[in-house]
């Protein structure tokens, strides 16, 4: 049952990518549970390496979160994927070794979230980005479900590389940038504590470990100015 | 139905032709290509010519071996020749004998020169891709029987088993340019969303507003947004950016 539709939502991809259309066609949601999987992301890497959450379920409970978990503590599945040009598998966060990812293994246990899938989304000798999935149940990821997975990959690789390009670059239309307000906040702290972007960006990821918040609520509350860092460290 | 040897030599031969790995070095494969050629059927040497852009100006692009490399620059020398007729026909060129006519009188300068060298007849296939021809795969012979009208096939067949890497190297690099732009696309991004953070503080404005105060300027000096962004991430703000609201 599950396996046809997801041969018809293959199908069907296939054919948007063929006249052109981008990732905003494919349903993260529907997407996500034929795949038997609980949240799926993708992230789109920039040409200096940075990887930014480019498409994801609007209602994704944690999938979101676990990206931005990655990117504050600079360690976890998708940012090995995108490194390494392989794809990576940890089948019980919980158990994982502690020298795996010291960091985020224990702070993605505080999520739902048990198994990760990372594939990287790779063009000849270039890396596009990765695609994540995220399941609530460890265990193993059954070859079919790895094969499948793969599949939705390579479609989805194709959808990315229909991105508008100048909407992403202004961001007055195209994909959400997850992070926005990360980079928002980035530039305002620049202004305020006289450092440069990526002094800005470690000083961001810093005070939301330190404080043990979401990446992106630190970077609201300095945007909408309820949060002032301090200029020393 | 038993395979022979030469049979396998063939199914081999297009398969190298066909899977290349990823990069691969399309010189190389042409020249294989004019190895293939040379292996596989009764022919002396083997060359490719290709059509420029211009649609008019043929290049030679590789050889078997040196006799046909200088029977290509001979051509070049003479403005006349099979593998320049080849290359701007887009098709194939039956077997044609230099000592007669109509080869003899279609290339009255070329034909002589040939038969010195020991080349008699003459043959080439299309060499393309899917939606654009690229040139020729030029076969000569120095001894009969020439080419016959299967050998002429098989060669057809190991030009589009070239062909067919091309495209795919071709297809790479289209998709390479534009996962290029898409990245670069993002970094501007970036730039604009800490540039805008700037404006934001230093003025104390919301984003919306330090986002058009920024567009204004750049379009208003036919900067680009995401330079003027990139300037102002650094610190280095344009003065009348930071004047009181116009």
């Amino acid at each position: 049952m599950v396996r046809g539709e997801f041969t018809d939502l293959l199908d069907s991809l296939h054919r948007a990518a063929g006249t052109g259309s981008d990732l905003s066609a494919a349903p993260a949601d529907e997407a996500a549970r034929l795949l038997r999987l609980d949240a799926l992301t993708l992230a789109l890497r920039s040409r200096r390496g940075a990887l930014e959450l480019l498409w994801a379920d609007p209602a994704d409970p944690f999938g979101p979160e676990l990206e931005d978990m990655q990117y504050t503590l600079g360690e976890g599945p998708t940012l090995d994927a995108a490194r390494t040009r392989r794809t990576v598998i940890e089948t019980d966060l919980g158990a994982a070794p502690g020298s795996r990812w010291p960091l985020f293994a224990p702070a993605a246990c505080r999520t739902p979230a048990r198994a990760v899938i990372a594939v990287p989304l790779l063009l000849g000798a270039a890396t596009a980005g990765v695609l994540t999935g995220y399941r609530t149940a460890p265990g193993p990821f059954p070859e079919r479900q790895y094969q499948d997975f793969a599949r939705f990959a390579r479609v989805a690789l194709e959808l990315l590389l229909h991105t508008p390009t100048h909407a992403l670059a202004d961001g007055t239309q195209g994909p959400d940038l997850h992070r926005a307000a990360v980079h928002q906040a980035a530039g305002m702290l620049t202004a305020q504590l006289d450092v440069s972007i990526d002094e800005a960006l470690v000083r961001l990821r810093a005070h939301a470990w330190r404080h043990d918040l979401p990446l992106l609520h630190v970077a609201r509350a300095i945007v909408s100015r309820r949060l002032r860092l301090s200029p020393d460290r | 139905m038993t395979t022979t040897n030469r049979e396998l030599l063939i199914a081999q031969g297009v398969l190298d032709l066909a899977d290349r790995p990823a990069g691969f070095d399309p010189l190389e494969l042409l020249h294989d290509l004019t190895a293939q050629a040379v292996a596989l059927l009764p022919v002396r040497s083997a060359g490719i010519t290709v059509l420029e852009p211009d649609g008019n100006t043929v290049v030679y692009v590789t050889a078997s071996d040196e006799l046909c490399l200088a029977l290509e620059e001979d051509q070049s020398e003479l403005n006349e020749g099979p593998c320049l007729d080849s290359a701007r026909a887009h098709r194939a060129l039956p077997v044609l004998s230099l000592s007669e006519p109509p080869g003899s009188i279609r290339w009255p300068r070329f034909a002589p020169r040939a038969r010195r060298a020991g080349i008699t007849a003459v043959a080439a296939v299309n060499l393309h891709l899917p939606q654009l021809s690229l040139g020729a795969l030029n076969l000569l012979m120095a001894e009969q029987p020439y080419l016959g009208g299967q050998d002429l096939r098989l060669a057809q067949t190991l030009a589009d088993a070239a062909g067919t890497a091309l495209a795919f190297r071709q297809q790479l690099a289209d998709k390479d340019q534009v996962l290029e732009q898409l990245q670069t696309a993002l970094d501007s991004r970036l730039v604009i969303e800490q540039a805008k953070g700037v404006l934001s503080a230093r003025l104390s404005v919301d984003m919306d507003d330090a986002f058009q105060r920024l567009r204004a300027y750049a379009r208003s000096r036919q900067q680009k947004l995401t330079d003027l962004s990139a300037r102002v991430t650094r610190g280095d703000v344009p003065a009348d950016l930071l004047t009181p609201v116009r």
